[in-house]
């Protein structure tokens, strides 16, 4: 199962919510902003690498952490030397060894965030209850229809009581689970772990395992029915 | 009926060269370079645009239309540039006939390459990535002085690379492209040109200009500064001569299997044009 983490709007909780997805769903994290890349990085080859031809993709899997992932790299140069059409091939070669694989997105609407639809069956779309991250949800939402990366679940980050679920719900076109504003989500963060393994108790450890749970249902319906 | 007109214009070492393809009714056409040189296609945001496959196009000439191709080569004129090599009634007149609009969303065609043509490739600008030019053969060479570490590397180990990689497609289309060839044998007098694909004759030319350069800088530091710092070039040749060596065995184990028998009408003729490369790559990479 490959899962594409989009949201068109940056700062939404994109690679947040890939991360602890990847956590709960036990799958590899891919970190695909090939530019600016989020996921903390450390010594070995990443996915620059792979996608200059350099490196095997299974072998720049870190498993180290409490989440396996493929870090991206964050030099300049390196990212110049990416072919970015390689990380189709690349995701796919970490899906069959692994299994299950979270790509998390770039923001924008750029051939990255397209490749990152492209190779997966299914996207989780980000947004908050803002008017512009939204608007921009809308995009990404078009982006992975033209894609035929299926809609697993909608989470509507930093949300509140009086957060629109119903609308976004109706608008975007698939269940919503919100992910409450909350002091356990950051500072799990900050700590580099998982919510679930920072603060198992707290609501937002209840949403992300809430979430994961829709998308292997919805992912689950989808292989069966191929 | 299909007809096939040209003209070709050179100038600094390039040759633009337009076709115009006509015909008396709807049908899907492939065109292929003739020319003695590799294919520059149009390219959208990095990628070749659609239609270009290595050294052909397809296209679909319109009803009462005309179908328009145009590519550059740093091969010389010739007559003709290109030929018609394959033709098919296109079934739709009208193809998609969807004007669906989905919001601020391009249409984006579902490859990797299409993805890139339509989204933009989402690499750093070379502009934006300081690299400092070494010696005087320009923008072909880059130096890698400012670079440290192995997560770097230079433009001739990314060309050098990706038309390794893409090699493997040309090899694809290389093949049918001998069956047709075989096919109008009769129109067709030069096969034995023909039949070691473009892709494969244009990557030896860039390797042999590569050596050239490599041995014209190793004379310059001689003669000059002296130091013996790791060029790209240094890298890139050092590339080719793996990639030479690769070749050859490839090639040797291909022209067992043909020697051994087995082998023999279609997938012989295909072997043996590959065997033609043979003489010729590895005796360069052995030069140096």
């Amino acid at each position: 199962m490959i899962l594409a983490v989009v949201g068109g709007k940056g700062g939404v909780g994109k690679s947040t919510v890939a991360y602890n997805l990847g956590a709960a769903l036990d799958a590899v994290v891919v970190d695909a902003d090939l530019a600016m890349a989020d996921l903390p990085t450390g010594r070995g080859p990443d996915l620059h690498g792979v996608l200059a031809g350099r490196a095997e993709p299974v072998e720049a899997v870190r498993e180290s952490g409490p989440v396996a992932l493929l870090p991206c790299g964050r030099s300049l140069a390196g990212a110049r030397a990416c072919e970015p059409t390689a990380l189709v091939a690349a995701v796919e070669a970490v899906r069959d060894e692994y299994g299950r694989v979270v790509v998390d997105c770039p923001a924008g609407m750029c051939g990255d965030v397209g490749l990152g639809l492209l190779v997966a069956e299914a996207c989780v779309l980000v947004t908050e209850p803002a008017p512009s991250a939204l608007g921009d949800a809308l995009r990404a939402r078009a982006l992975a229809r033209e894609l035929d990366a299926g809609l697993a679940a909608i989470v509507l980050n930093r949300a509140s009581g009086a957060s629109p679920t119903d609308l976004v719900a109706r608008e975007l076109g698939g269940p919503v689970t919100t992910v409450p504003e909350s002091t356990a989500v950051a500072d799990a963060q900050a700590a580099g772990v998982p919510v679930a393994v920072h603060r198992p108790e707290s609501p937002a450890a209840a949403a992300f395992a809430d979430l994961a749970e829709t998308v292997a249902r919805a992912c689950g319906a989808a292989g069966s029915v191929a | 009926m299909v007809t096939l007109e040209w003209s070709c214009e050179r100038s600094d070492g390039v040759t633009l060269v337009s076709l115009v393809v006509a015909a008396d009714r709807p049908c899907r056409v492939r065109v292929e370079n003739r020319l003695d040189g590799p294919v520059w296609p149009p390219r959208r945001r990095g990628q070749p645009a659609v239609g270009w496959d290595g050294d052909a196009f397809e296209g679909t000439v319109p009803a009462e239309g005309r179908l328009t191709v145009g590519y550059a080569t740093p091969a010389r004129p010739a007559d003709p540039p290109a030929e018609v090599v394959s033709t098919e009634p296109a079934d739709e007149p009208s193809a998609s006939p969807d004007g669906r609009v989905v919001e601020a969303v391009p249409a984006v065609e579902p490859t990797p390459a299409g993805v890139v043509r339509d989204l933009g490739d989402p690499v750093v600008p070379r502009d934006g990535v300081p690299v400092p030019e070494t010696g005087a053969a320009g923008a072909r060479e880059r130096g890698d002085d400012t670079r440290t570490d192995d997560d770097t590397r230079t433009d001739d180990d990314t060309r050098t690379e990706r038309e390794s990689r893409t090699d493997e497609e040309p090899r694809r289309a290389g093949t049918g492209r001998t069956v047709t060839d075989a096919q109008s044998a009769g129109s067709t007098p030069d096969l034995g040109r023909l039949v070691v694909p473009g892709a494969v004759r244009s990557w030896l030319r860039d390797v042999d200009r590569r050596f050239d350069a490599a041995s014209g800088r190793t004379g310059e530091r001689r003669d000059g500064s002296g130091s013996a710092t790791r060029t790209g070039l240094g890298a890139a040749v050092a590339a080719d001569r793996r990639a030479l060596q690769r070749v050859r065995e490839r090639i040797d184990g291909l022209l067992a299997r043909a020697d051994g028998g087995g082998v023999a009408g279609r997938t012989g003729e295909r072997v043996g044009g590959d065997g033609r490369v043979d003489p010729e790559g590895p005796a360069r990479g052995e030069r140096r």
